[in-house]
């Protein structure tokens, strides 16, 4: 037996075999992941006439479709901007307080930080339209008998930044607590103030994670399809047009606006990798009087009690407000209870069987990605190839800045009926595979991400002490990397699991009569059943968070791995 | 037999040619140390030995078998130490040492066998179940060691494998090392910057520099018949003076640059007229009382004044200052045999045959460095 292993390992260990490996992985990475994505490109050029005939000179609706896209476009795009120009009002002192203040409470504060995260987007929105426009929620506390505010963009914006703050707050979390404090230690010495300290030393260090962190949160925001269905009301953003559009089965103008976005967000993808790097902060010159007011206690003490204020206002009490409503609607012939259970439509019976769908949908996900991310990251990080690894290295986050409504569009293409395959009727109809694919699509970078900056840190002294001990390179990869790698895929899948649990953008245009738990709880939504609605959203809510607590246990322990020396 | 032999070996990155032209060979049982600054090619050379480096050219025979390039690391048969230990951090003690026999297929008594073995000869008994955070630095290299003993393998190699400890641990673990090897009767290639580890450690010495052995050679050796300045430099610590040769009678008589006075050496292979560096160790330098009779019982006294003198326990640290301006260190016993202080004048003695002379070189400054 260990010598049939042994064999096995050896024929594995060969150049060949690698070869081979390599070259399966990229084929995976490029036929699955990257050209249905931007199969999009090719489909607009193919169908040219058609959609110039939807958006430009249809002779019913003449070009009012395009002035349409045009606005919804341009909503999108002020929507982020103000989402990202909230979250990092919110996110950066909320980061500072996490990393530099001591206080009773603070882990608990760090995990309610977390929390909207476990909240998927479709629940989510769901919660804000219940919390800031149904006659329960504020309107409840302030005694109105109906919302305070209506679906439409201000509420679009309110969700957005409960998902996207996150970016801000996490990307700079990391990088102020890998900063060496002597740095600021000395500035202090050198006579600068707090406020100074911050300005001159502090936001130039964390300056790129800023950036990037910003860009991201704009990208997600941008492409945001899940929980913005909810709370659009008429305010049709860019993500929810292409939803509407394919729907009514316009294929090439969806496919048009889905391009637009793409666009959008490779462009942005590259500025991450480009020129975050480059951005200067203005004026070094210090305005000693106004900086020395404002390094009073008291300025400080404001910003705190503002940023823990909205956070908790704007952020926390909105995400989770479904799980209040719940408890207050559990009972009754209208409650949760009575509708989800005891009547004629059985609504238990799609629950469970969306329940079992994201479940089976997420695992699968979760598995193929661990292998191709594993393959991925190795080819990334320890192939010596040059500027083709710097390629590979972008290309790997492409899925994560298209905005998943175009990414489940352009996959749908690829695939269907109308694709490269069309020939022979397209290979896959939307349905459950479809689903399958898609998540894998866009978890991808997940799980990726993660494995690759946990196997740059692995020093390489590891693998060649087993080598030097005389095992096969496929063996040392067995036995010393993935058990380095271990906490990393273990984090990596909750990622992707999560994700994919919670992801319904994408899922929407791929599903076809396939439900999976998220696109119930739309559904529920749209025939205005609140009560169901909340009882899946808790449901999703309480898988999302557990994973997520886990995920934070995980990450926290990865310390006893690094040895002093 | 396991001589090691490479011959002409050659390695460059890009274009820095780290290793240029090494031949070396290693004796069965013996411990060879090589000795060199940081980027002299000493740490490449054993990797190419280990098989995780590639040479570009040249060959390597462990006894009669010559060692293709392309054999890898797990089918070389060697046992490896690593200067930051690379103690598999998810496996406890037990584990880490028995890695060696489990991806081989060794089967379950004799890993059991081997393994408390080399973990008893590393004194690990007590630590067997714990896991490499719980121990420390010193505790891991053992690890490492009895890891790579377990491997069964006949040639040992070190890569600074005390350079990542405290000093105090390190003389402690040189004598150990040392032990270990001879007693388990291996071969074993020692890398190290360090020139009182190289000395304590080693039968032979190969001094590298800018990726090639100038000198092969017990410590000794090195230590009495330098070849070259670098080495009279690298191992213990010498005075180098520049002069040019008078007159060669019984001794080669120096005279020292800027008017200096002359000094006698019993090297004789130079002619009349060549300019040469003399070295002089630095404990070899002998300091006498600056009486008029000492200097008419012997012509081989030197003037000079003392300008510092450093006290460091066992021995002072004194210098003095000659005629031409040239400073000579001396290293005294502690205490001294005659009294001096700072300003006393005093005589030196450099005895003949403790003055090295090599030839003026090239470039002085470059055989001075220590890089």
């Amino acid at each position: 037996m260990v010598d049939l292993i042994r064999k096995i390992d050896k024929s594995l260990s060969s150049k060949k075999a690698r070869i081979i490996g390599d070259f399966t992985s990229l084929l995976i990475f490029f036929v699955i992941i990257i050209i249905p994505i931007l199969y999009i490109f090719t489909y607009v050029i193919q169908e040219w006439n058609d959609v110039s005939f939807w958006i430009f000179n249809n002779p019913v609706s003449g070009s009012t479709r395009f002035v349409d896209m045009g606005t919804a476009l341009l909503r999108s795009l002020m929507i982020s901007a103000i989402t990202v120009i909230i979250d990092i009002l919110i996110g950066l002192p909320m980061a500072i307080i996490l990393v530099k203040y001591d206080f009773k409470g603070k882990r608990i504060l760090d995990t309610l930080v977390d929390l909207p995260m476990a909240v998927p987007t479709a629940a989510l929105g769901f919660s804000i339209l219940l919390f800031w426009g149904s006659s329960s929620g504020i309107a409840w506390i302030f005694g109105l008998d109906r919302g305070l505010i209506s679906p439409g963009v201000i509420m679009i914006i309110l969700t957005h930044v409960v998902f996207t703050y996150p970016y801000i707050t996490r990307n700079i979390k990391v990088i102020l607590m890998n900063q060496d404090e002597t740095l600021e230690k000395a500035a202090q010495s050198l006579g600068a103030r707090k406020f100074t300290v911050f300005r001159t030393i502090t936001a130039p260090l964390i300056k790129e994670g800023l950036i990037a962190g910003a860009i991201l949160a704009f990208t997600r925001s941008l492409g945001e399809t899940g929980a913005t269905l909810i709370v659009y009301g008429v305010a049709e953003t860019a993500p929810i047009q292409i939803v509407t559009l394919k729907s009514q089965a316009l294929f090439g103008p969806a496919a048009f606006l889905a391009m637009i976005l793409v666009i959008i967000a490779i462009i942005l993808l590259i500025l991450i990798k480009t020129i975050t790097r480059k951005i200067g902060l203005p004026v070094y010159r210090v305005f000693v009087r106004t900086e020395k007011f404002l390094s009073k206690k008291v300025f400080r003490w404001l910003r705190d009690g503002f940023t823990i204020f909205f956070f908790g206002f704007l952020i926390l009490i909105p995400a989770l407000y479904s799980i209040d409503y719940l408890f207050l609607n559990l009972s009754g012939p209208n409650g949760a209870i009575n509708q989800v259970f005891f009547q004629s439509d059985n609504k238990w019976a799609s629950l469970w069987i969306s329940l079992m769908n994201s479940l089976s949908i997420a695992a699968v996900a979760t598995l193929i990605n661990i292998v191709l991310g594993l393959a991925m990251a190795i080819i990334v990080v320890r192939r010596k190839w040059g500027k083709f690894n710097a390629i590979l290295d972008t290309l790997i986050d492409l899925p994560l800045a298209i905005p998943s409504s175009a990414l489940g569009f352009s996959i749908f293409l690829f695939w269907g009926t109308i694709g490269p395959f069309r020939s022979i009727g397209g290979l896959l109809t939307p349905g459950y595979l479809l689903i399958i694919i898609v998540h894998i699509v866009f978890t991808f970078p997940y799980m990726t991400r993660v494995l690759i900056a946990s196997l740059e840190g692995i020093v390489s002294g590891y693998e060649e002490a087993s080598r030097t001990l005389g095992a096969y390179s496929f063996t040392t990869f067995r036995k010393v990397t993935i058990p380095l790698l271990r906490n990393a895929l273990l984090a990596g899948s909750i990622m992707v699991f999560t994700r994919s649990l919670g992801e319904t953008g994408a899922t929407f245009v791929v599903m076809g009569l396939v439900r999976t738990i998220p696109v119930t709880i739309v559904d529920w939504v749209e025939s205005i059943d609140l009560p169901s609605a909340a009882f899946a959203s808790f449901i999703l809510i309480v898988l999302s968070f557990v994973l997520i607590l886990i995920l934070r246990h995980i990450t926290t322990r990865e310390k006893i791995l690094k040895i002093k020396t | 037999m396991v001589d090691i032999i490479l011959d002409n070996i050659k390695k460059s990155f890009g274009s820095v040619q780290a290793v240029r032209g090494v031949s070396l060979k290693v004796y069965d049982g013996e411990y060879l140390t090589l000795l060199g600054p940081s980027g002299c090619g000493k740490t490449t050379t054993l990797r190419i030995i280990a098989g995780l480096e590639k040479a570009d050219s040249g060959e390597i025979y462990f006894g009669d078998k010559k060692i293709d390039f392309n054999v890898p690391p797990e089918e070389r048969n060697i046992g490896m130490v690593f200067q930051h230990f690379e103690i598999f951090p998810f496996l406890d003690v037990w584990d880490n040492v028995s890695y060696s026999c489990k991806v081989r297929g060794v089967n379950k008594d004799e890993i059991e066998e081997r393994v408390s073995k080399y973990i008893h000869l590393v004194n690990l008994d007590k630590y067997v179940d714990k896991f490499p955070f719980e121990l420390t630095a010193p505790q891991l290299q053992r690890i490492g060691i009895a890891r790579a003993l377990a491997t069964g393998a006949k040639i040992l190699l070190l890569d600074e494998p005390l350079g990542a400890l405290d000093q105090r641990y390190r003389d402690e673990f040189r004598v150990e090392m040392r032990k270990l090897v001879k007693k388990l009767n291996i071969t074993a290639i020692h890398v190290t910057h360090d020139q009182d580890e190289a000395m304590m450690i080693s039968d032979r010495i190969a001094v590298m520099r800018k990726g090639s052995i100038l000198q092969v050679g017990t410590p000794g050796d090195l230590y009495i018949k330098p070849n070259a300045i670098f080495v009279a430099n690298f191992i213990g610590e010498s005075n180098f003076v520049e002069g040019e040769v008078k007159s060669i009678d019984k001794y080669t008589q120096i005279k020292l640059h800027g008017g200096g006075p002359i000094i006698f050496s019993k090297n004789k292979h130079f002619y009349k007229r060549d300019r040469v560096i003399g070295s002089i160790r630095k404990e070899f330098v002998k300091i006498k009382e600056f009486i008029e009779e000492n200097k008419l019982k012997d012509n081989n006294l030197i003037e000079g004044n003392i300008n510092n003198i450093a006290f460091l326990g066992s021995h002072l640290r004194v210098n003095i200052e000659l005629e031409n301006g040239d400073i000579i260190e001396a290293k005294v016993t502690y205490p001294p045999s005659i009294q001096f202080e700072v300003g006393s004048k005093v005589y030196i003695k450099l005895h003949p045959e403790n003055v090295l002379l090599f030839p003026y070189p090239e470039d002085l400054d470059y055989e001075l460095a220590l890089e």
